[in-house]
């Protein structure tokens, strides 16, 4: 028996991180995914497709999304159960309930209401923990496996949604999903697999190889690990296989550069200008080291020309580092004379330092150089 | 310089001084002021141009090309330039030194810009240029940054920026110009990104808001299902327990209404039975108080029996106490008189002693007075003192040291026995046997004898002639003192005298001794008063001896006395205790009569009262006791309280019953039961209300897609935000950098503007009155006001004339500074077109003097068709220009 799981669509998703004009396809994109985690499960050939919670990015998005969501699911050849989350729980006003879902919904697609097993193949049952509200009293996949009975023989598969209480240190959430009964739920044979969401990266809990986080199958952020796949799960007997497949074509990359003369900067714009995808590629970069003038306006004239074909170039302000320093010679090469030059070494004097006036003196240095009629001579 | 075909001149050739000043003057139109513009246009202009600067130096009555020559000096270089534009365009160019070359067309318009651009200044050029007609204030833009590096060689403060810089500056100003107005305020660019940023927050709150609200909207009706849920379960249970306290209820009260009867009949019993009971015990208590009363007057009657009895032994006991006291009084009397013979015995005794006493002191001083007399005696008699012994003892070593002397001389001999024989030698004697050896130091004169024998006679020794003469009186000396003590015929002269020397110190010794011993004994006595006292003491001890009587004896020692004392002084004490203890008995015998009499009377006339009262309440019983005799009495008390008993049972019986149901209680429980119910009933309804409410609110604005909106909004707000701080930033720092740049320039402009206004001072100071000084303005270098004589007044309101002259002035200063002070810098010729129209006749003169004086540091050329006004230029060269053809 071979299904897929993923999680965490969060369609509708207004990535308020992305530029406006790569948000549109940021939101394409993640319904691309969709449509290829269909074409992935027909390819497979998968019985079904699990989607562990937060399927939308919110109970109140456009109805016009949803209906494209919708649109994006009619890909399925093969059912889809979906969990509702925390971002899109089974409530007053849930989505699932909308009349842009349940007009345009595809028979193939079960949206998990409560924690009554379903039988989805002979021999083969689910049980999902559905969040009803977005602040549930208790742990819902205790609940789930609470009313669950000797399976005689059928095969369980637990779909839950929400943190597990090994990465919870330091929270207050209260919806913990407690790993104890997870294990002694597969030890005792009540379920045979575990298929969590919420968490964006794809990774086995607390080393259970049958518990797992699918991860989103469009990236969000940087630090996600394992992000932009689905996982194939295979229950043959006893035996388990989990393998994962690309799905995601976007990525969040966290990159350092250390910059402290002029081929620096120049081996900066060439690793920028190599990087495949910009246009699905949001970069973060933290930038360390010493230029002179020339190759600090150098620096901010590459990152101005190379932010407008990345989806997202940004430079950490908590980690930028430049420190502006004097030229060899100890003249800024503006050809610059008499006031002018005075002028010129005062505010260089207040870049190269740290005072309060640093940062907009090192702006005014990059604009004297625009300026200057000798500049760069 | 040569024009042809230029405007209206058909022709022109004038010659100008290389240095000092020109004076060019002719007729008006007849070119003059064309000259500096063709030098103007030859320079800068290629051939090939065809602006309209060209185009309106071109002849307009016939259809030639305008053409210049000039000869020009510059630096080291001499050449002759020429241009023809427009029609056959031509540049020609020959240059004499310093190397000979010529070069045509473009390159040698290259050519000639180069040798200008290294040794002259163009752009100081045009603006020193004062043309016909043109403002007169101030320097024409340009001239400030060309003479910056002149003025930073004259202000030493290395502050020329440049040309570049005037660019540069008006670059910033032109980027601040985007965001902020002359007077520093934000413009519309930056104040809309703020507006569109608060606006964006606005948006982003109402989206959130409306969010938030739908967020409370499904939260409270989730709540207000599971409550509504929750009342519809309650809802029977709190009906049926309605219905079950109003069952209750009717009971309850019922049971109640019987209870209160039965104990209402239960009290009206209880008070007849209580009633009776009073009337029993009234009874009762008053045939106790008779029978108590006879009781307590039987108990006074055994009590005085009593009372009598004791009374006797009361007088039994005063007459014993009385006795004793009687006998306590005698025994004290003679314990008084054997302590009082003590007490004398005592006394006699004492006497005795110090009779005695004084008689031991008598003794000891007349044998102290022996001690005195033998002492002083001796004193008297002995001359022996400290001094004379130290004088006899000097003597008597004198005396040995001779002796020593005489004995150093004596002769040893050494005597060898041959038989037994005895030797006597200076009072030794030796036995000596056969074969014996002794050995003598035998002086001068001396003798050894051998009795019976010999007799060996030592010779007189032989002087040495060192030796002193050895005195011979030491002996006589000695003897003289020894005899003044009086021991001279004393074996031992020296120790007799010794031995009374230490006699006499006992003597004193004992002397002081007897004194003192004589003293402590007399004290403030004589011996005649002591043995006065002893006489008399004996006389009164033989008298008590003699009166005392024999018994008891009289005590043989003091101690033995004092002890017999004592013991009399103790058993008088004694007696003393005893007789008070045995007046205080008889005391106490008495009072305890006197206490029993009282008793008596007192118990007398409390047994009067008692029988009194006895026989009132008797009485008074026998009267009641004629109407209602004590058993009916009785009976009728039994009666009624066993009828009370019975109807307190039937009220508690009652009252058992309507215990269980507390009426009240069930009443309010009843109350609040129902009321429970309508408030379910409404709280239902209220429910029911607020979830259809709820559901249209969610069903109205689920669809609305407000997550998408908020999100929509914040990515505004972000949007927004980014704008403005980009904006903001760009604005800070184009501010920032005017600020900087502006700053170093005026303080640059204010370097500048000393050397300035000194050359200006100096050129003026035959044209205006004497101490006359100019304000200029740092950032244009125009002059501003002019003080002369004291006042100050404004350049604008000076007359034409005198603007007019400053205009000339500011000009040539200028010039004057770029040439430097010897003229030797890179100078430009200024051009003065028709100027001092107004000046009159006596600034003339001046105005004069300062060309002249700039003349002799830079060319200039003055243009007019009136050249009296300049007739005061002594070094002028004159030039006169004539219309032609």
């Amino acid at each position: 028996m071979r299904f897929l799981h993923t999680a965490d669509w969060h369609l509708g998703m207004t990535a308020g991180f992305l530029s406006a004009e790569a948000r549109p396809r940021y939101a394409e994109d993640r319904r691309r995914a969709v449509r290829e985690i269909a074409r992935i499960a027909e390819e497979e050939g998968a019985g079904f497709v699990v989607v562990s919670g937060d399927v939308f990015d919110s109970n109140q998005i456009d109805r016009a999304e949803v209906s494209r969501a919708v649109e994006a699911m009619g890909a399925f050849t093969v059912p889809l159960y979906i969990l509702p989350g925390n971002h899109d729980p089974l409530d007053a006003a849930s989505v699932y309930t909308s009349r842009a879902f349940t007009t345009g919904k595809p028979d193939l697609v079960t949206v998990i209401g409560d924690t009554e097993p379903i039988p989805v193949a002979p021999g083969i049952e689910i049980v999902g923990a559905p969040w009803t509200s977005r602040r549930p009293a208790g742990d819902p996949a205790a609940l789930a496996l609470a009313g669950l009975t000797d399976p005689r023989g059928t095969t369980r598969i637990l779909i839950a949604h929400g943190i597990v209480d090994g990465d919870a240190i330091g929270t207050d959430v209260q919806a913990l999903i407690a790993i104890a009964p997870l294990r002694r739920a597969l030890a005792e044979g009540t379920v045979r697999y575990v298929a969590l969401g919420d968490h964006h990266s794809a990774r086995e809990v607390c080393g259970e190889h049958a518990i797992r986080y699918a991860g989103t199958p469009e990236p969000t952020q940087a630090s996600e690990q394992g992000a932009g796949e689905v996982l194939v799960v295979t229950l043959d007997g006893d035996h388990l296989d989990v393998r994962s497949r690309r799905v995601g074509t976007w990525q969040f990359l966290r990159r350092p550069f250390d910059l402290r003369s002029g081929e620096d900067v120049e081996a900066f714009d060439s690793a920028l200008a190599d990087t495949p995808g910009k246009e699905r590629t949001v970069l973060r970069l933290d930038l360390t080291g010493s230029l002179t003038v020339a190759e600090d306006v150098l620096l901010h004239q590459v990152l101005d020309v190379r932010s407008d074909v990345f989806a997202g170039l940004t430079v950490s302000d908590r980690t930028y580092d430049v420190a502006v320093i004097a030229d060899g010679d100890g003249i800024l090469p503006l050809g610059l004379s008499g006031y002018a030059q005075g002028a010129a070494e005062e505010i260089a004097g207040v870049a190269m330092g740290d005072g309060a006036d640093a940062g907009v003196a090192r702006d005014a240095l990059r604009l004297l150089y625009r300026l200057a009629p000798g500049a760069g001579s | 310089m040569l024009l042809r075909d230029f405007r209206g001149v058909d022709e022109a050739e004038v010659a100008f001084a290389p240095s000092g000043v020109t004076i060019v003057h002719g007729p008006n139109e007849v070119g003059k002021s064309s000259i500096a513009e063709a030098l103007d246009v030859l320079i800068r202009h290629p051939d090939s141009s065809r602006r309209d600067d060209i185009r309106a130096v071109k002849p307009v009555h016939r259809d030639a090309g305008p053409f210049v020559e000039a000869d020009i000096q510059c630096g080291p270089f001499r050449f002759t330039y020429s241009k023809r534009w427009l029609r056959q365009p031509c540049t020609e160019l020959t240059i004499r030194a310093p190397a000979a070359r010529q070069a045509t067309g473009r390159e040698a318009h290259d050519a000639v810009m180069a040798m200008l651009r290294e040794h002259a200044d163009l752009d100081l050029f045009r603006a020193l240029w004062l043309r016909q007609g043109g403002s007169l204030d101030v320097l024409a833009p340009g001239a400030r940054g060309s003479l910056g590096a002149a003025l930073d060689a004259a202000a030493s403060a290395g502050s020329a920026a440049g040309d570049d810089a005037d660019v540069l500056i008006a670059a910033i100003e032109g980027e601040r110009a985007q965001w902020y107005t002359e007077t520093g305020l934000e413009k519309a660019v930056l104040t809309s990104l703020r507006a569109r940023v608060e606006t964006a927050e606005e948006a982003h709150e109402r989206a959130a808001g409306a969010l938030a609200g739908l967020a409370g909207c499904v939260d409270d009706l989730g709540r207000l299902r599971r409550e509504l849920s929750a009342l519809d379960a309650v809802e029977p249970a709190r009906r049926k327990a309605v219905t079950d306290l109003e069952e209750a209820v009717g009971h309850a009260r019922a049971a109640s209404a019987a209870a209160r009867e039965a104990r209402l009949l239960s009290d009206a019993q209880a008070a007849r039975s209580g009633q009776a009971q009073s009337a029993l015990a009234a009874r009762r208590e008053a045939i106790a108080r008779i029978g108590h009363d006879a009781t307590q007057a039987a108990a006074v009657r055994d009590e005085a029996e009593r009372a009598r009895a004791h009374g006797a032994g009361d007088l039994q006991r005063r007459d014993a106490a009385q006795t004793a006291l009687d006998a306590a009084a005698a025994a004290l009397a003679s314990a008084q008189d054997a302590f009082e013979q003590t007490d004398r015995d005592d006394l006699h005794l004492r006497d005795v002693l110090d009779r005695d006493q004084l008689g031991e002191r008598l003794g000891r001083v007349r044998a102290a007075d022996r001690l005195i007399a033998d002492g002083e005696s001796f004193l008297a008699g002995c001359v022996v003192d400290d001094a004379l012994m130290r004088r006899i003892d000097a003597a008597a070593e004198e005396r040995a040291v001779e002796r020593g002397r005489r004995e150093a001389a004596a002769v040893p001999v050494r005597v060898v026995a041959e038989a037994t024989v005895q030797m006597e030698f200076d009072g030794s004697t030796w036995h000596l046997d056969p074969g014996d050896e002794t050995a003598v130091a035998a002086p001068a004169g001396s003798e050894i004898r051998l009795p019976g024998i010999a007799r060996v006679l030592v010779g007189p020794p032989v002087a040495h002639p060192d030796d002193p003469a050895v005195p011979d009186d030491a002996e006589q000396v000695l003897m003289a003192l020894l005899g003044q003590a009086g021991v001279a015929d004393e074996a031992d002269g020296v120790g007799a005298a010794r031995a009374l020397l230490r006699r006499r110190g006992e003597e004193e010794t004992r002397l002081r001794a007897a004194r003192a011993t004589r003293a402590v004994d007399l004290r403030d006595l004589t011996p005649d008063e002591m043995d006065d006292k002893i006489a008399r003491a004996d006389e009164r001890i033989a008298l008590y001896v003699a009166t005392r009587g024999d018994s008891p004896a009289i005590p043989g020692e003091r101690d033995t006395a004092k002890a017999v004392r004592a013991a009399a002084e103790e058993r008088l004490g004694r007696a003393r205790e005893g007789a008070d203890r045995a007046r205080e008995s008889l005391d106490v015998a008495k009072a305890a009569m006197l206490d029993a009499e009282r008793d008596a009377a007192g118990r007398t006339e409390r047994l009067a009262v008692i029988d009194e009262r006895i026989a009132a309440a008797g009485a008074d019983l026998e009267a009641v006791r004629a109407g209602s005799p004590d058993d009916v009495l009785e009976s009728e008390a039994l009666r009624a309280a066993v009828e009370d008993l019975e109807a307190d049972v039937t009220a508690a019986r009652a009252e058992a019953d309507a215990a269980g149901t507390d009426v009240d209680s069930l009443a309010e429980r009843l109350a609040n039961a129902a009321d429970a119910v309508r408030r379910l009933t409404e709280d239902r309804g209220q429910a029911r209300i607020a979830i259809a409410r709820l559901e249209a609110a969610i069903d109205r604005d689920g669809d609305l897609g407000l997550a998408d909106r908020v999100g929509e909004a914040s990515n505004a707000v972000s949007d927004a935000r980014h704008d403005l701080a980009v904006g903001q930033r760009r604005a800070d720092t184009a501010r920032y950098l005017h600020e900087v740049m502006t700053r170093h320039r005026d303080e640059a402009h204010r370097a500048y503007v000393a050397p300035y206004r000194a050359e200006v001072e100096r050129l003026a100071r035959g044209v205006f009155p004497p101490g006359t000084s100019v304000e200029v303005a740092h950032e244009d270098l125009a002059i501003i006001t002019r003080t002369s004589d004291g006042r100050t007044v404004p350049l604008r309101d000076l007359s034409g004339g005198a603007r007019e002259q400053l205009g000339v002035i500011g000009r040539l200063a200028a010039a004057c500074i770029a040439a430097g002070p010897t003229g030797e810098a890179q100078g430009v010729p200024v051009i003065i077109d028709d100027a001092l129209g107004f000046t009159d006749a006596s600034r003339l003169e001046g105005m004069g003097a300062a060309l002249a004086a700039a003349g002799e540091r830079t060319q200039v050329i003055v243009l007019t068709c009136a050249p009296e006004r300049y007739a005061a230029v002594g070094t002028a060269a004159t030039v006169r220009m004539d219309p032609r053809g």
